[in-house]
């Protein structure tokens, strides 16, 4: 019988319609490390209940990673690419007295034999196993099954998980539909959030975890990060916060903060932030191009106008980039003024009136 | 209209802060990279978007203020070599994001100010600039490969092979060759805390934060006493004037003074101290 191949939007409306059936979390199971100061979800249906402050990225004090463990953080992901490898060591030194009461995800890079990252981790096993897609083309090419079987045979992971901060809706849909990942960690910031809702709920549904990170990037403001990490916490499809924390002054902030409703003052901040940042905001998702019946390169051109002309101030590197595109890709006399780039925009970017404004410009830059 | 559009165009450019990077530091990279053939393939990164290519990773740089990174992947004879060059806007920085990432244990180089190395990779720092090698043969490992390019590198930077003023004031007698390290925020996860030259001693490590003034670095150590009071004990430590020791159940034991515009710490002190820190004294002034 041929198999007939979801698309993405038949898929997310299967995924909502299995919601209702989806089973409910492990309650009542014992929480590892369990700290009464420390809020805790499940990780889809792992059965594991993780910390909702998670740490990752790059261990910059051993200290303060002992001082979080010791305040009830159970999740601490890494990667062998981290410092030159020094991350993932100075890991293994905090894991040697404290494996037991976290969770561990590892990246796996297929240049480094995963049998060094344990040795260096100083442990037999990680929990999760993370692979990394940034493109759809390599999501669904992916072999992750293979490797990670292979792995799990030989009891060095246990489960799978995926990471993106590309083509993120794409990717986010392959992998909660390949039912490999037990979780997946999107770069979740605030225009993320929005756009990548539909997804994050049909992970949820799916009975895959969300784990959010890159949340705080670009936010500078630390009332705003503190009103995101309390937005994202009152989202129930997301199972835990996973950034970086040098210091026992951000870990006791972020973890005050994850305790505390949102105000409505905060929610208004965050959407006037939304609201202000939105349209600068293009996730690079590409769907403008890709729903463009002349095959304009649409993301490139808003890439050198919104990202790089205006958020970055590089004339530039605006310029270069305009200018690396055919020439027929590119002359806004081409477009058809269809809109149809609009319509699928998630930020809802004015895209016409941006592209005709980059042409403007870079024109006169030339 | 013409007069709208032409003030919509200018705004950003009226709006261009000293910040923005000049085309010269991105042709001053490409003009180090090692190879005869073009460059302009190779991506260039900035502190806003390099975890685009290392993710995670991304966030060191940005706690040293990266200024720009250009990235060559080059294929020849079997040999896939990949040149990353950093652009850290001054010495210290390049010297604090290398040293974050060497360990003593590694083999070390007279290659720039310090390299280390293993079979396939080399990472050095000069100047303001830290480079990153690594090569991959098919059939060899890459080292031969990495070192030559590294030496083609280091003779384009032409800087010389200056460390950190402020390491100097660490003192030699007992100090773990290589251990040296810069650390610009947070040093020991303590924010109040300014940036800190730090080296290891056995298994003690001495830190001195730099204030802007010794009232700055007193209140450090003022600061250093609450935080111990607050999750362990603090008292006064007899072995130097002012001195306080500290401890608790995930730092450890930790001696702590203000001595001129530093503050200095050090952790799981050995069991006598006292002749590391007069070392430490002989070249840093009350």
């Amino acid at each position: 019988m041929e198999s007939k191949r979801l698309n993405r939007r038949e898929f997310v409306r299967g995924a909502i319609a299995m919601g209702l059936c989806a089973v409910p979390p492990a309650a009542g199971r014992e929480i590892l490390n369990y700290n009464v100061g420390m809020p805790y979800r499940p990780l889809g249906t792992t059965g594991h209940q993780v910390s909702l402050l998670s740490m990752g990225g790059l261990v910059m004090v051993e200290p303060v990673y002992h001082y979080a463990i010791e305040r009830g953080l159970n999740f601490i992901d890494t990667s062998p690419s981290y410092r030159g490898g020094m991350a993932i060591r100075q890991l293994g030194n905090v894991l040697q007295s404290k494996r037991s009461k976290v969770y561990v995800a590892c990246k796996y890079h297929s240049y480094i034999p995963f049998e060094d990252n344990l040795r260096d981790l100083k442990t037999d096993y990680v929990d999760f196993i993370v692979f990394n897609h940034h493109d759809r083309e390599s999501a669904r090419r992916n072999d992750d099954r293979e490797v990670f079987e292979k792995l799990k045979r030989a009891g060095k992971v246990r489960s799978a998980a995926l990471m993106t901060h590309g083509d993120v809706k794409e990717v986010l849909a392959s992998g909660i539909q390949s039912g490999l990942y037990s979780f997946v960690a999107p770069s979740l910031n605030q225009p993320g959030l929005e756009a990548y809702d539909e997804e994050v709920r049909a992970a949820r549904q799916r009975g895959v975890g969300v784990v959010a990170m890159k949340a705080l990037r670009g936010m500078g403001n630390s009332a705003l990060q503190f009103a995101l990490l309390k937005k994202l916490a009152a989202n129930p499809a997301i199972a835990s916060v996973l950034t970086s924390i040098g210091s026992y002054e951000l870990f006791d902030a972020y973890r005050k903060a994850l305790q505390q409703p949102l105000t409505a003052a905060e929610d208004r901040a965050l959407r006037v932030y939304a609201v202000e940042n939105r349209a600068e905001n293009c996730m690079m998702c590409d769907r403008c191009q890709r729903a463009c019946p002349r095959g304009l390169k649409i993301s490139v051109v808003l890439r050198s106008h919104d990202y790089y002309y205006r958020q970055l101030r590089d004339p530039s590197r605006a310029l270069e980039t305009y200018r690396s595109l055919p020439l027929d890709r590119l002359e806004g006399i081409d477009c058809a003024d269809c809109r149809r780039c609009e319509a699928v925009c998630p930020n809802g970017i004015p895209i016409l009136e941006r592209m005709k404004l980059a042409r403007q410009i870079f024109s006169r830059l030339a | 209209m013409y007069t709208w559009i032409l003030l919509i165009a200018l705004t950003p450019l009226a709006q261009a802060a000293p910040a923005s990077i000049p085309a010269e530091v991105e042709a001053r990279l490409r003009r180090l990279l090692p190879f005869t053939e073009s460059t302009n393939d190779c991506p260039r990164f900035y502190s806003s978007d390099l975890y685009r290519y290392i993710d995670g990773g991304a966030q060191a740089f940005e706690t040293y203020d990266m200024v720009a990174m250009v990235h060559c992947r080059h294929q020849a004879g079997g040999v896939e070599t990949i040149v990353d060059i950093y652009d850290m806007g001054e010495l210290p920085n390049a010297f604090g994001v290398y040293s974050s990432e060497r360990s003593p244990n590694q083999r070390f180089l007279p290659i720039g100010a310090e390299a280390n190395a293993t079979g396939f990779t080399l990472n050095f720092f000069q100047g303001q600039y830290y480079v990153k090698l690594s090569a991959f043969g098919e059939t060899t490992g890459g080292g031969p490969m990495v070192e030559s390019l590294a030496k083609i590198i280091e003779q384009r930077i032409g800087a010389g092979t200056t460390m950190p003023a402020g390491l100097s004031l660490l003192p030699r007698e007992g100090l773990t060759p290589h251990s040296e390290k810069y650390v610009k925020r947070a040093p020991l996860g303590h924010r109040f805390l300014g940036p800190a030259y730090m080296g290891s001693y056995g298994t003690s490590l001495l830190a001195l934060a730099e204030a802007d003034n010794a009232a700055q670095a007193k209140d450090w150590a003022e600061l250093l006493a609450g935080h111990f009071r607050d999750t362990g004990g603090v008292a006064p430590w007899p072995g130097a004037p002012g001195a306080w020791r500290g401890w608790n159940d995930f730092e450890g034991e930790w001696l702590f003074l203000a001595r001129g515009r530093y503050t200095v710490i050090l952790t799981s002190p050995p069991a006598r101290p006292e002749e590391l820190l007069e070392n430490l004294f002989r070249k840093l002034p009350p």
